[in-house]
């Protein structure tokens, strides 16, 4: 259940019957993980920047500055990982999902200003670390096979956690 | 003027440790007879969260972490700077130094420095 919520949380409504005829998270492969993971780092990426461009609240500045800086390091790790196993991602429909979930919520953000997109912001960062941080935890890292992508990782769960209880800071300061 | 003996000062701190979670009073002493403390920044966590130490003491933060970090008291107007990962920055601490501190990107992650005579 708690993989449904989390890729309903992630903006994937459309996909249930075809998870369930087709692959589950828990199904992919190490390098499908991997890509995953990627997607999952440049939609905050992409999420932060609007929030740049659009909020004047230094909170919530503050906040998109630190998920850039933070899930381009993770990122980075992931490539450098990659590149040493000489290995490369593997695109699949989870990541596919998340890219299509992030569009549509893009636009829905991009159409609001002030309280209302910060409120906005802050909350889809709540839910979308949330979510992550169940794909990460409960599906991902126990069917990770490669030691080293496990312990980067492992590493990406204790950064997503505190990006977490940051967002709920931020939620909740904003009400 | 403490004149605990060294077997004395071990259960001391360890005493102290069991209670409080604080790091025990001595680290790398240095020729001076200051002490140099070590916290290190791992898995989004100051280890040791609480540092007892005397003023003039110094304590070296280092981030093992992925992802930058820095050590801050913005009431005390204190800090590290930016420490990228595998960079150390050493503070002599100061009276005015005491109290909490955190990672300026990532507030969750908190420490404490605590002035003992």
């Amino acid at each position: 259940m708690f993989i449904k919520n989390a890729l309903l949380a992630l903006g994937i409504v459309t996909l249930q019957s075809s998870i369930a005829a087709a692959q589950t998270p828990a199904d992919l492969n190490d390098l499908e993980i991997a890509h995953v993971a990627y997607t999952a780092d440049s939609i905050d990426i992409r999420y932060a920047h609007l929030a740049l461009a659009i909020s004047s609240n230094p909170e919530i500045q503050q906040f998109a500055e630190t998920m850039i800086r933070d899930h381009t390091a993770v990122n980075d790790q992931a490539l450098a990982l990659l590149a040493k196993l000489n290995a490369q991602p593997q695109d699949n429909f989870l990541s596919q999902s998340l890219q299509s979930g992030a569009e549509a919520k893009i636009t829905e953000m991009a159409a609001l200003r002030g309280a209302d997109f910060d409120k906005s912001y802050a909350e889809n960062e709540l839910g979308y670390h949330k979510a992550v941080i169940d794909l990460v935890a409960n599906s991902f890292i126990p069917n990770i096979e490669n030691a080293d992508v496990k312990a980067l990782f492992e590493a990406g769960l204790g950064i997503f956690k505190e990006h977490e209880a940051h967002a709920e800071m931020m939620v909740k300061g904003l009400k | 003027m403490h004149t605990l003996s060294r077997r004395a000062a071990l259960s001391y701190s360890a005493a102290a440790l069991a209670v409080t979670g604080a790091a025990p009073l001595f680290g790398h002493v240095k020729p001076d007879g200051t002490t140099e403390h070590h916290v290190s920044i791992k898995d989004m966590k100051f280890d040791p969260p609480t540092v007892e130490l005397k003023v003039g003491d110094s304590v070296s933060w280092k981030n093992l972490d992925l992802v930058n970090h820095t050590a801050t008291s913005a009431k005390a107007g204190w800090s590290t700077g930016v420490l990228k990962k595998g960079d150390a920055e050493s503070l002599v601490i100061t009276a005015e130094m005491a109290g909490a501190y955190v990672c300026k990107y990532h507030p969750q992650m908190k420490g404490m420095l605590v002035i003992v005579s």
